[in-house]
């Protein structure tokens, strides 16, 4: 009875999961190329503690994303093998 | 009235199944934006919303666990047989089934309602669980009516 209802909720919660995604990807790689920017400056003049605190912000970055579309998904599927049967 | 009391609860078992999962797609969902939240938190340096979308997303996880491990136990083991006498027996244990149905699909809205307001920063893990009680209060009292009013009506 319900499944039309959770078929179109299937296909706009897969279109919002891609928009989401495309938006992490851009701000990973916007924020990847201004610790980029900011390691080379700090590098230029000799300002260890800007460079060094680009490398972490760069590694963060990485460490978020692959969280996000490693760990994600697996909670997803997780979740998804919880669905409990009613209990009625 | 027990061939429509099962119609009623395989109407409330679909419901239930369309619930559940939505709430595992919203749950994934939420889990991304919170993972989009904590990467503009890094780039701009920001710390506390940062640790904001972490906390956020850790509670969120917390709340849908409590649905879908907790509601089921619940509303299973609240689930009360009202034993109605001869005349009564079928129509009680038909109302028992459909009670403690209602029952747990209120719970499980109520996590639906409270995984949706956590989604986008709110508090409701505290009303859905306000809500959980009242529903197995509701379930306990309503469940006790029938029988009760039978006996003091004479009729068991």
């Amino acid at each position: 009875m319900f499944d039309p209802i959770m078929d179109k909720l299937t296909e706009i919660a897969a279109d919002a999961w891609l928009f989401l995604a495309g938006l992490l990807v851009m701000v990973a790689l916007l924020g990847g190329l201004f610790f980029t920017l900011q390691g080379a400056a700090g590098a230029a003049f000799g300002g260890s503690r800007s460079t060094s605190i680009a490398i972490l912000g760069a590694v963060g970055i990485v460490l978020l994303v692959l969280f996000a579309f490693l760990v994600i998904p697996q909670l997803g599927e997780l979740l998804r093998s919880l669905q409990p049967a009613p209990p009625f | 009235m027990t061939a429509a009391a099962e119609t009623l609860r395989l109407f409330l078992v679909e419901a239930w199944g369309a619930l559940a999962g939505g709430l595992v797609i919203l749950g994934m969902l939420a889990l991304l934006v919170q993972a989009l939240r904590a990467a503009g938190a890094v780039v701009i340096g920001a710390r506390h919303n940062l640790a904001d979308a972490a906390a956020a997303a850790a509670g969120f996880l917390v709340i849908l666990l409590f649905g879908l491990m907790g509601v089921p136990e619940l509303a299973g083991a609240v689930k009360v047989t009202a034993t109605g006498c001869a005349p009564l027996a079928d129509l009680g244990s038909a109302a028992a089934v459909i009670i403690g149905a209602v029952a747990g699909m209120r719970m499980l809205l109520s996590i639906v309602r409270a995984a949706a307001a956590a989604a986008v920063g709110g508090n409701g893990i505290a009303p859905a669980l306000a809500e959980a009680a009242e529903s197995m209060l509701g379930m306990v009292l309503a469940s006790a009516a029938g029988p009760l009013a039978a006996h003091f009506l004479g009729i068991c």
